[in-house]
């Protein structure tokens, strides 16, 4: 898990629908504040990428909250602020591979506080009627899960996947391979439709 | 597979368009740390020169920030003899569907066996730490624990235990399944066999509607009779993975408080359970280490020895915690059991890191398995391998293989 000291984390594509949106533009003198306001104007969007990795709704807010406090408390160690949000990105999917590794019971714990209104959410949002994808998304492992929704979702490219995942852009290909491969097996008549 | 991967963006997106901002919890934004006060200056003054100096000369040796020499086991054959023959950790089955358990020898690293966990289980788990291992005393008998069955989005989990043996050569048998497994929506933090091998100690966080409650439940393979002690309830108690010492008679485990702030880097402490006591409180025994501070690193993992005399523990520290760039220690020290002081520290590694995988590290330490006379522990330091705990090249680390590069070991056994 070390990191290559060369690695530079480069820019990001634009968000869904935040594409015009401007963090460093709203930047303040205050850091924290701007970590702050970076969170709350990419919370919808984080906890989504959260989502798609760990499942469920309560446990993506726990990672997103986790990886705010973490950054916030942090400011200072950003190498540059701009590099902020890529940052975050890192943090929320580190944070989700954490939760998915060791079933981390402290933030199912703070889940579960207020229990039955995230299961009431879980089920408001529908995450139980997904679709055949997106079930064989689901079972894909980790890695795949998150190289595909960089890939697919955040629509980044493999060179930015690459260094928010702090792996090689080859790591990133044969793993997004990997993973449609896996996909199309899954789904074999999809496969058979394509053919 | 150009329709497929336009098949998959629009899935993803539509999947994530189901979290819609009203249902979002709002962000908390952390308070201030309360500002040191003035008549401590002169301390924290001198503490921050010892700091400095301290932490100078553990960084003098590193020459780059972190590179991946850590990855490299370097299993040399001139293993003790008592060192235990063989280790067992798990992983995805080839081609990423399954889990495997497999079987390596101490002294060379070399898979000497694998066997696969059944099939059925979810394939998401493979890679993400829901799969637990323990041994007994004999160093040839193991039970596999591994969570899963349910829907992703259900709170707790079931735990399936298998048990299998390996022969003298290494070679894993077929895996049995233990059944009726008694945990059920539970949420597991860790098993161990006892000493005897009569008895399996689960640590857990039960998954109740109104709350969660953590909980150590001790199942007996013969009969299948549990016997469970359960933290006060709304106590917010989360106990860590256990241990036995004294025949099959203590368990040693390690806890924190949900409540702590920055929870899975906070400190944890010690506590033992005496299950020949009555009573079901978890919380009733004996506190060994309460600050779960262990010389100024905090603890995140312990295990005792099967003797009862000593505690292993793992600390990590962030010396720089300013800086653009990490430096951890990371220690692992010998305590009293009877007291929780400090015996002895055992091995030191010091490391760079970038922001991101430091916060991987710290939750990824571990004293995972101690061998069955308590004079090696497997561990996941900086690096995964065992660790002399108690015999004749005390302190002395080996890498050993188990995982690729860049991942670590969450559970292993001898």
């Amino acid at each position: 898990m070390e990191a290559d000291p060369s690695d530079v984390i480069r820019s990001p594509g634009p968000w869904p629908e935040r594409a015009g949106y401007d963090p460093a533009a709203q930047m303040t003198v205050n850091p924290a504040e701007y970590v702050t306001e970076l969170f709350r104007a990419h919370h919808l969007e984080l906890v989504r990428l959260a989502v798609l990795i760990v499942g469920d709704l309560a446990t993506a807010e726990d990672v997103v909250q986790d990886a705010f406090e973490q950054l916030h408390r942090r400011w200072r160690t950003l190498r540059k602020q701009s590099s902020a949000l890529d940052y975050a990105r890192s943090a929320v999917l580190n944070g989700s591979r954490s939760v998915l590794r060791r079933r981390s019971v402290a933030r199912r714990h703070v889940a579960r506080i207020s229990a039955s209104s995230h299961q009431d959410a879980d089920a408001a949002v529908g995450f139980e009627q997904r679709s055949e994808l997106i079930e064989a998304f689901r079972r894909l492992p980790a890695r795949q899960r998150e190289v595909l929704a960089l890939r697919y979702y955040v629509d980044m490219s493999v060179a930015d996947a690459a260094a928010t995942l702090h792996i090689s852009e080859g790591a990133v290909r044969s793993t997004a391979s990997r993973g449609l491969d896996a996909l199309a097996r899954i789904l074999p008549s999809r496969s058979s439709k394509e053919a | 597979m150009p329709d497929l991967e336009n098949l998959l963006r629009e899935e993803l997106q539509r999947e994530a368009q189901k979290v819609q901002p009203e249902l979002l919890r709002p962000l908390q934004v952390p308070t201030r740390r309360p500002s040191w006060r003035p008549r401590l200056l002169p301390f924290t003054a001198a503490a921050a020169v010892i700091a400095v100096i301290t932490a100078g000369a553990l960084v003098a040796g590193l020459t780059a920030a972190h590179k991946p020499a850590a990855h490299k086991p370097a299993v040399s054959g001139s293993a003790p003899a008592s060192l235990p023959r063989f280790y067992v950790t798990t992983s995805s089955s080839p081609g990423g569907r399954g889990i495997q358990a497999v079987v390596r020898a101490s002294a060379s690293g070399k898979v000497t066996g694998t066997v696969p966990v059944p099939s059925a289980l979810p394939v998401e788990w493979s890679d993400s730490g829901g799969t637990f291992v323990t041994a007994a005393a004999d160093d040839r008998s193991f039970i596999i624990g591994v969570q899963g069955g349910q829907a992703p989005t259900k709170i707790g989990l079931d735990l399936r235990l298998f048990r299998f043996a390996i022969s003298a050569a290494g070679k894993p048998g077929h895996l049995t399944e233990l059944a009726p497994a008694p945990m059920r929506n539970e949420t597991t933090e860790g098993i161990a066999l006892s000493p005897d091998g009569k008895l399996l100690a689960v640590s857990l966080m039960r998954d109740s509607p109104a709350d969660a409650v953590g909980a150590i439940q001790v199942l007996d393979l013969a009969t299948g009779a549990t016997r469970t002690w359960t933290a006060p309830a709304h106590s917010v108690y989360i106990p860590g993975p256990p241990s036995w010492a004294d025949g099959s008679r203590v368990i040693a485990f390690t806890w924190l408080r949900s409540t702590q702030s920055g929870l899975m880097s906070a400190p944890r402490g010690i506590r033992l359970l005496d299950t020949a006591a009555p009573g079901d409180n978890l919380v009733a025994g004996t506190v060994i280490v309460p600050s779960g501070m262990v010389a100024a690193g905090s603890i995140v993992s312990a295990l005792i020895t099967p003797d009862g005399r000593d505690v292993i523990v793992v600390t990590w520290r962030d010396l720089t915690p300013q800086a653009s760039t990490h430096t951890v220690i990371v220690q692992f020290a010998e305590l009293q059991a009877a007291t929780g002081r400090l015996v002895r520290l055992l091995y030191t590694r010091t490391e760079r890191y970038d922001e991101v995988p430091f916060t991987t590290l710290q939750d990824s330490l571990g004293v995972l398995s101690l061998g069955s006379q308590g004079r090696y522990a497997l561990v996941q330091g900086i690096q995964f391998g065992w660790l002399d705990v108690g015999g004749p090249d005390l302190g002395r680390f080996t890498p050993l293989p188990a995982v690729p590069a860049g991942q670590y070991v969450n559970f292993a056994a001898w």
